[in-house]
């Protein structure tokens, strides 16, 4: 992909001077609160920060959790002192990004310095991950509706968009193991990841079907785990432990489409809209991102982000994933860590976690080699809500 | 990610979901339309897109086309045992729902095939293909 050079001198908004993850585990057994407590300790200690410097707190828990789960006691259990942030933010999938944005704002506008921003959650119990989404996503509208007529969980109402997708499109399950097997490429170097062996096509394609056409393999890999991060204002960098990630723009889209004649909120979604916004603040093209960590639970979701951020024309995301870009050595790395599918599924913190490691050039086997802008996404509902924003090793761009 | 609500619960503060169920189950497919003749929206909507007008109750045709489509291989639904076809209908007046595809033992359905819908009982909306 060519590099088209339009960006403007741009300073940096905000930093991520710390992260910490707890235990990532597959077994039931612990909670969101706990796990949340171990990943901010982490973040601190990243940082080489004491509680005291924190004066923010932003919580994410899953959106189809209650709000006990991760309560604004964490704060207690912390042991934080005054803050001038607290909140918990819902907006499903684009809470991780969104609280990133909303400390840098507050930090923008002098309302804090360091703000603790974790995720958490604890899905893998013993009637298994599966279990734990299979609520109605109430595509139709109507109450109840979806649930009477069998349209449960999330697989469910994606595999209505691949559906969709191949229609429109003309793709097929080929183009979807081009996906799973790319992303799967990146786990298999990332030793944090939990599905690391190369997936062979007999493997993808024997793999069960959960809702045709996604099979187990085209589904994200939930496990129970918290990653924290620390958003610094520009001033609280200079005596950083590790290299700042430096945050430049944001974008949320949250699209109004609707399930009505003449709409196809199936593969138009609230990425273009998000994609306009992030565009806008940095001044720039879908050419200047050097890799993508990108909220993708699902192999058709990687098509769906690829072209609602631009990165490619409608309809043409099955020809570059094939094309072999998006894998470990291609010209557009996507999902470096493994993404949902092969890494882990911490819902918004996963694309985080992965582009903080790459922007401070910590990949290691996987490492890209130009990481001056990453672009990072996250989304909720049906992609619906979105929220974007992007990583960099530089204050100035 | 997915909202956790109950299977089959219809809020109360929901004025359309029931109503709407009801008729479906005496045989008449309904859809919401503006009062002040905007014509008819979505399902989700409870106020008129256009003019923010009240919507009512009105009947389809019943008839429409198969706008998406997915094969259930996992049980999900209590009452339902896979595989189940759930289709995305796209019904003549413009708006969608989701429901059930009647098995014609002729395999699975396209997109675009003409439906029709059949019946509804215990909250399951049964179509055919034409």
């Amino acid at each position: 992909m060519s590099k088209v050079n339009t960006v403007r001198k741009r300073v940096a908004k905000a930093a991520i001077t710390g992260m910490g993850q707890s235990t990532f585990s597959r077994e039931p057994g612990s909670s969101p609160r706990a796990l949340a407590l171990q990943a901010c300790i982490a973040a601190l200690a990243d940082r080489s920060a004491t509680v005291d410097m924190i004066d923010g707190l932003l919580l994410n828990r899953s959106p189809i959790e209650p709000s006990e789960v991760l309560p604004l006691h964490l704060k207690r259990d912390l042991g934080l002192g005054d803050l001038s942030l607290l909140a918990s933010i819902e907006a499903e999938g684009s809470s991780a990004v969104q609280m990133i944005q909303y400390a840098t704002l507050v930090i923008e506008a002098g309302g804090a310095s360091n703000v603790l921003c974790v995720f958490a959650d604890a899905p893998v119990r013993r009637a298994g991950a599966g279990k734990t989404y299979s609520g109605s996503m109430d595509l139709t509208g109507l109450s109840g509706w979806d649930a009477c007529n069998g349209l449960l969980g999330s697989v469910g109402a994606f595999a209505m968009s691949a559906q969709r997708y191949f229609h429109v499109y003309g793709a097929d399950s080929r183009d979807l193991y081009a996906v799973a097997a790319a992303e799967r490429a990146w786990g298999s170097l990332n030793e944090k990841a939990f599905l690391r062996d190369p997936l062979e096509e007999d493997a993808y394609f024997n793999s069960r079907w959960i809702v045709e056409p996604l099979r187990l393999f085209d589904c994200a890999y939930p496990i129970n785990g918290a990653i924290a991060v620390i958003v610094s204002s520009l001033d609280e960098v200079d005596n950083c432990p590790k290299p700042p990630a430096y945050l430049h723009a944001f974008g949320q889209g949250h699209s109004g489409a609707r399930h009505f004649a003449g709409h196809d909120p199936e593969t138009q979604t609230g990425a273009e809209i998000a994609s306009a916004k992030l565009l806008e603040a940095i001044g720039g093209t879908p050419a200047l991102f050097d890799y993508c960590e990108l909220y993708s639970p699902f192999t058709i979701t990687s098509f769906l982000a690829l072209e609602g951020y631009g990165l490619c024309l409608p309809g043409e995301a099955p020809d570059l994933v094939n094309s072999g870009a998006t894998k470990p050595g291609g010209a557009l790395p996507v999902n470096t860590g493994g993404g949902h599918l092969s890494s882990y599924y911490l819902q918004g913190m996963t694309p985080v976690h992965e582009a903080v490691i790459q922007a401070r050039g910590e990949g290691g086997a996987r490492q890209v080699p130009k990481n001056d802008i990453g672009l990072v996404t996250g989304f909720g509902g049906r992609m619906e809500y979105h929220s974007a924003m992007t990583i960099s090793p530089h204050r100035e761009l | 990610m997915p909202r956790d609500e109950s299977a089959n619960s219809i809020a109360d503060d929901d004025p359309f979901s029931g109503k709407i169920r009801q008729l479906a189950e005496t045989g008449l497919l309904c859809c919401l339309q503006c009062s002040n003749s905007c014509g008819i929206v979505d399902y989700a909507a409870r106020i008129c897109p256009k003019c923010a007008g009240p919507l009512e109750i009105v009947e389809t045709k019943g008839a429409g086309e198969i706008y998406s489509f997915v094969v259930y291989h996992t049980k999900y639904a209590p009452e339902l045992d896979p595989p189940y076809t759930t289709i995305f209908v796209e019904l003549e007046e413009g708006c969608r729902l989701s429901a059930l595809l009647e098995d014609n033992g002729s395999g699975p359905p396209s997109i675009g095939d003409p439906v029709k819908f059949q019946r509804s009982q215990n909250g399951k909306i049964w179509f055919s293909l034409n």
